[in-house]
């Protein structure tokens, strides 16, 4: 009988091969957890392996605030698509209103264009709150013109 | 961990971190991060943590972000601005 490792590396061998006809990029595959039984009915050992498979993408940020709710996010993958398109101010609304992360009747109050690097490009929108949390009374949020998206949602902190 | 305890942290961590001498504290935010435990730029695990992101910037427009984690109160991240 092959060696609990021999399997362990079998199966994650086999995953791999099998992940990377299937999914794009480079991948990892990790082994959670592994057991041996016996099958009473077929008569013979089996090996069964949890795996879980990982590929690199953007990191997500979650900002919260002093009471640990949801104040905002940072989902950096945006970043790398952002780069042609038009965005009007009003379809900015429609797009932070939709992702329901500011409250309702926050006031837009800048809207411009900026450059990030390598080529980049983003509009960035700051609005104010209609009515002022306890940290903070208004927010910066970037959008993506090319795929019409937020990219994220920033308190900013009031001065104390 | 509080505000001012990740602002200590911070204070006493950012020379090894390379923040310049004449940065000074911008703010304070408590996020969730995702932290590689692998090389960068090669698919590895990541795990969530609880961090307090401080701000140092620079009269130019510069900064520097310390995340401090909030269950060790060490440095997790450092980034800086392009």
């Amino acid at each position: 009988m092959k060696t609990r490792l021999d399997l362990k590396q079998q199966g994650v061998d086999f995953c791999e091969e099998h992940a990377g006809r299937k999914i794009k990029g480079d991948l990892f595959v990790e082994s959670t957890s592994e057991r041996i039984s016996w099958d009473p009915i077929e008569f013979r050992h089996l090996f069964d392996q949890s795996l879980v498979i990982w590929r690199r993408i953007g990191a997500f940020e979650v900002v919260l605030d002093s009471l640990g709710r949801l104040a905002g996010f940072i989902d950096h993958d945006k970043y790398v698509t952002s780069k042609e398109g038009e965005l009007k101010p009003e379809e900015a609304d429609a797009l932070l209103a939709a992702i329901g992360v500011v409250p309702k009747g926050a006031k837009r109050t800048d809207f411009k264009e900026r450059t990030i690097a390598p080529n980049g490009r983003v509009y960035r929108g700051r609005y104010e709150l209609r009515y002022p949390l306890p940290d903070y009374d208004a927010v910066d949020v970037e959008f993506n013109p090319t795929r019409k998206e937020v990219i994220s949602v920033r308190p900013i902190p009031r001065k104390k | 961990m509080d505000e001012p305890a990740a602002r200590s942290a911070a204070e006493g961590a950012k020379a090894a971190a390379g923040v310049p001498a004449d940065y000074r504290f911008e703010s304070a935010q408590r996020r969730f991060i995702e932290l590689a435990e692998g090389s960068a730029g090669a698919p590895s695990r990541v795990r969530d943590c609880l961090a307090w992101v401080v701000r140092y910037s620079g009269e130019m427009g510069g900064w520097r972000d310390l995340a401090i984690e909030d269950a060790t109160g060490k440095v997790v991240r450092v980034q800086r601005s392009k």
